[in-house]
């Protein structure tokens, strides 16, 4: 193909690979012979080229220390990823049965069981510990209220002492 | 470096893959050091939170490690690695009810041409704009650009990934990379100049 004679439709296209560096050296020739006789697509490429600066190529991330060496050892002891709540298996370590799995549905169940013990536990204790508290208030005697209680029996036993012997038999009437 | 650690080196990936499912940990320790950092970088591009970016990397490499017999070494470990902790970003993503964008069009219907007329350049960024200002402003224009076209561009410009990789990684064929590659291109500038105009003026 004459490449001044190139349709500006392939040269566009070959324009975003010569950006992008998929272009062999061969082609790269004959985009540029196009470019030389062609004002529009050589503006193309000129601003493609200059856009490539909105795209900062990534620094290195900052991986946590010591990251490879924990995964590792949850890999190998079949632990849970920290997203998915559904446990990694190896299969081909654990033989494709289900030995593999740590925290597998009867595991989550125990866990789940543990949790409403727990509660009721705790219910229960507070339950105690306030009937306990409302037995204890009702033993405590205030001082001035004991006083007057003392008071008003003695009162009653002078009132009733003589009464108790006027009506009272006397022991050798009921004998007879 | 001793010559143990040299002899790790050397050794490919795909004798990793092997000598972790013989279940050698070792091996695989070292295919997470190999990786961990471009997959951290590539989670980083989807997901902002620190802590949330570490959790998805570490479920990358364990959903890696309970596949691994099915990792067939026809395709690079790094494109295979990629499409896991891809899709654990989508499904993270989905989670916490943040949908990505999908496109609303088939841009396979545009296979082998530009399908929305002639291309246009982008303006270059402010020359006084620091580093850090660039990549916050492209950063916001891609998370708006629909999951298709956000792929392609960030497996291009800021993972510099080969168009004939980017096909392996998100299998497809290498027509239907240029032809995304080409759109997103222009849907990366539309949205841009939606964002911040005064980039564009005097731009076509």
């Amino acid at each position: 193909m004459n490449a001044r004679n190139m349709p500006c439709e392939q040269a566009e296209r070959w324009i975003h690979q010569h950006v992008d560096q998929e272009l062999s050296v061969k082609q790269v020739g004959e985009l540029r012979q196009h470019l030389d006789a062609c004002a529009a697509c050589s503006g193309l490429y000129a601003e493609l080229k200059a856009g490539k600066a909105w795209f900062v190529p990534s620094e290195a991330p900052a991986v946590p220390a010591g990251f490879a060496a924990r995964v590792t050892a949850l890999a190998f002891a079949g632990a849970e990823g920290t997203i998915e709540r559904e446990a990694p298996v190896l299969a081909h370590l654990s033989g494709g049965g289900s030995r593999g799995v740590v925290l597998g549905g009867s595991d989550r169940f125990l866990k789940r069981a543990t949790a409403v013990a727990a509660g009721l536990l705790a219910v229960l204790g507070l339950a105690l510990y306030s009937q306990n508290a409302v037995s204890e208030r009702s033993l405590v005697a205030e001082e001035g209220n004991l006083e007057t209680v003392l008071e008003e029996m003695d009162q009653l036993n002078q009132e009733q002492v003589p009464s108790e012997t006027e009506d009272a038999p006397k022991p050798e009437e009921s004998q007879r | 470096m001793g010559v143990v650690r040299m002899q790790e080196i050397e050794r490919t990936d795909e004798e990793l893959v092997q000598e972790t499912l013989d279940g050698r940990r070792e091996a695989f320790q070292l295919l997470v050091e190999r990786h961990q950092s471009r997959v951290f970088g590539l989670v980083r591009h989807y997901l902002r939170s620190g802590a949330e970016v570490e959790d998805l990397v570490q479920d990358t490499f364990l959903k890696a490690f309970s596949k691994l017999s099915t990792f067939q070494s026809n395709s690079s470990f790094y494109t295979w690695l990629y499409r896991i902790a891809k899709n654990s970003v989508l499904d993270h993503l989905k989670r916490k009810g943040r949908s990505p964008i999908v496109a609303m069009e088939d841009p396979e219907d545009n296979l082998g041409g530009m399908g929305e007329g002639r291309s246009t350049g982008l303006p270059a960024p402010d020359a006084a704009m620091m580093k850090h200002e660039i990549s916050a402003v492209t950063r916001a224009v891609l998370e708006e650009l629909p999951d298709i076209f956000r792929d392609v561009l960030i497996l291009r410009e800021l993972e510099g990934l080969s168009y004939q990789e980017i096909a392996e990684t998100l299998e497809v064929s290498i027509g239907t990379v240029e032809s995304r590659i080409f759109r997103a291109r222009a849907k990366f500038k539309d949205k841009l100049m939606q964002q911040h105009p005064e980039f564009v003026e005097g731009l076509s």
